[in-house]
């Protein structure tokens, strides 16, 4: 090899030891590594209705429960107007989502609703997660 | 580490968004719905309703105000996030415990999630017209509901057209994931789920 290739060579070395090496990402513990994540609600004008989906995929857990509440906001207050708790035999699931659960309308006119969501896995790990608020009318 | 979870969740909003807080339709729904909520809203909620447009700024300022109330009155409760949504435009945030399969422990963690709640003065209405501002309409609308036909095609999602609500749609996703467990269907309803949501109408 000539001197100009072992001078390149040398200055891509040196070049390289020069950039500061970055910071290690923050590691998380998993404490609760399955997701949860309640869907939008919809709205058939006389119900609200929505799902939650728990996934455990790839953390070697299975889904043991998914509870799911149906809430409306009205003039501030925020009210639970269903509340079903689905549990899974043997805690056999990895990624399932809950049937569909509804709720009535209480009255007419437009409010604010959200699905909440608490999944519980079966190393006893719960987690709970709400979905977007999104207006509905009621007829 | 909570600011810097708090910024990565912000760059992440940042991209999703197109560094925007446009509106995807023509912005006549969120206006009205801002207005609609602006009788009942908290002081917090009127300060960014109150142009009848909710910036990204505003929304992020919503939900970190929630996060501040809810670490504030109750300290027990431990928070993971926020983090930017599957939708790509809306921040969540989670509540976890350690509960083991008790079913009393659960519903003591849910009864002081519950209590949480009344932090949702500074977030609930912000988001709801945040919310309304992505939904696409006309042309915009129909090409994503298009690409979501498209997608499950793609996926071996069958009996899937664009004419199709939410609920129908989610069922037929929900079902088809529950079977193959791959989570094949949810990225394609992630992606273009906007589009099949019910923009406001204002009483006449």
């Amino acid at each position: 090899m000539s001197s100009q290739k072992w001078r390149l060579l040398a200055m891509v070395v040196v070049s390289a030891l020069m950039i500061p090496a970055l910071p290690p990402l923050p590691v998380q513990a998993a404490t609760t590594p399955c997701s949860v994540i309640p869907t939008t609600t919809s709205s058939d004008g006389t119900q609200v209705s929505g799902k939650v989906r728990m996934n455990c995929t790839s953390t070697n857990r299975n889904v043991c429960s998914i509870n799911v509440k149906v809430q409306e906001r009205s003039f501030g207050v925020i009210s639970t107007r269903n509340n079903v708790t689905y549990n899974y035999a043997g805690c056999w699931p990895v990624d399932v989502t809950s049937p569909t659960t509804a709720a009535n309308c209480a009255g007419h006119g437009t409010d604010d609703w959200r699905i909440q969501g608490t999944g519980t896995d079966d190393e006893g790990d719960t987690r709970t997660s709400s979905g977007t608020w999104k207006q509905h009318t009621c007829n | 580490m909570q600011l810097k979870r708090g910024l990565i969740a912000y760059v992440l909003l940042l991209i999703a968004s197109g560094c925007s807080g446009a509106a995807a339709g023509d912005g006549s729904s969120s206006q009205a719905l801002a207005s609609a909520r602006l009788g009942d809203a908290s002081e917090f909620e009127k300060g960014a309703l109150a142009d009848l447009v909710v910036t990204q700024a505003e929304y992020e300022q919503a939900v970190f105000a929630t996060l501040d109330c809810i670490r504030e009155r109750f300290p027990e409760l431990e928070i993971e996030g926020p983090y930017t949504r599957p939708d790509g435009f809306t921040l969540g945030f989670d509540f976890v415990a350690h509960t083991g399969n008790d079913p009393s422990a659960i519903e003591e963690f849910s009864l002081l999630v519950e209590e949480a709640d009344e932090c949702e003065e500074f977030r609930a209405s912000i988001e709801s017209v945040w919310v309304e501002q992505h939904i696409p309409s006309g042309a915009e609308r129909q090409e994503m509901r298009q690409g979501f036909v498209d997608c499950a095609e793609r996926i071996g999602l069958e009996g899937i057209d664009s004419g199709m609500d939410y609920s129908a749609v989610l069922d037929a996703v929900a079902e088809h994931n529950n079977r193959t467990q791959d989570g094949l269907a949810y990225d394609c309803l992630y992606e273009f789920e906007v589009a099949f949501y019910e923009p406001f109408k204002p009483a006449s």
